[in-house]
């Protein structure tokens, strides 16, 4: 969430609404939004624990992490990333897609490993074509 | 989920809590929508 949150201004502009599902027990979402400081944000925190729509969206869940995860970690590390606490499945993998309005989808990325996250850049570049063809279609006010 | 294809059905109708109690995901997609699954909370 961390290289995300730094470019959520940029996707609100873009008129992206982002909406961030976990697998914790919903005890946990409230903490969770206000750990990460998105009150006030057009950001909807969600939480799934049966995983269905990690499920429903392909993503991965090992029956372990292998040497790749524990590379990552150790670079995580070594870059002085603070792991918090957590509450989920540490085994489930990751993930994230861009809808445009008619729910067509227009960028996906799936985690093949802990650390393999979607990059921000990418997310927010697929959100500026989207924004170009939404307003060469004229639908933007 | 493929790109240039519909969110598919199972996802749109699956159940997420929110802090304002159950909904569907699909419910929650209005307009361009960035979805992004956590590893975990935190």
């Amino acid at each position: 969430v961390d290289g995300l949150r730094t470019r959520l201004d940029e996707l609100e502009r873009l008129g992206v609404s982002v909406v961030l599902v976990g697998n914790g027990p919903p005890s946990a979402l409230a903490g969770f939004v206000r750990e990460v400081s998105l009150e006030g944000r057009r950001v909807t925190a969600v939480t799934d624990p049966s995983r269905a729509s990690y499920r429903a969206a392909g993503l991965r869940r090992p029956r372990m992490h292998g040497l790749r995860a524990a590379i990552e970690l150790a670079q995580s590390l070594g870059a002085g990333y603070l792991h918090r606490r957590r509450a989920g499945d540490s085994l489930q993998l990751g993930g994230a897609f861009l809808a445009d309005d008619g729910g067509r989808v227009v960028y996906v990325h799936r985690s093949r490993s802990p650390g393999d996250l979607a990059d921000p850049s990418d997310v927010v570049q697929a959100a500026l074509a989207l924004f170009v063809e939404r307003r060469a279609r004229g639908r933007l006010v | 989920v493929e790109i240039g294809r519909p969110v598919p059905t199972e996802l749109r109708l699956a159940e997420v809590q929110g802090l304002d109690g159950p909904a569907r995901l699909g419910d929650l997609l209005r307009g361009p929508t960035l979805v992004v699954f956590l590893r975990q909370f935190g």
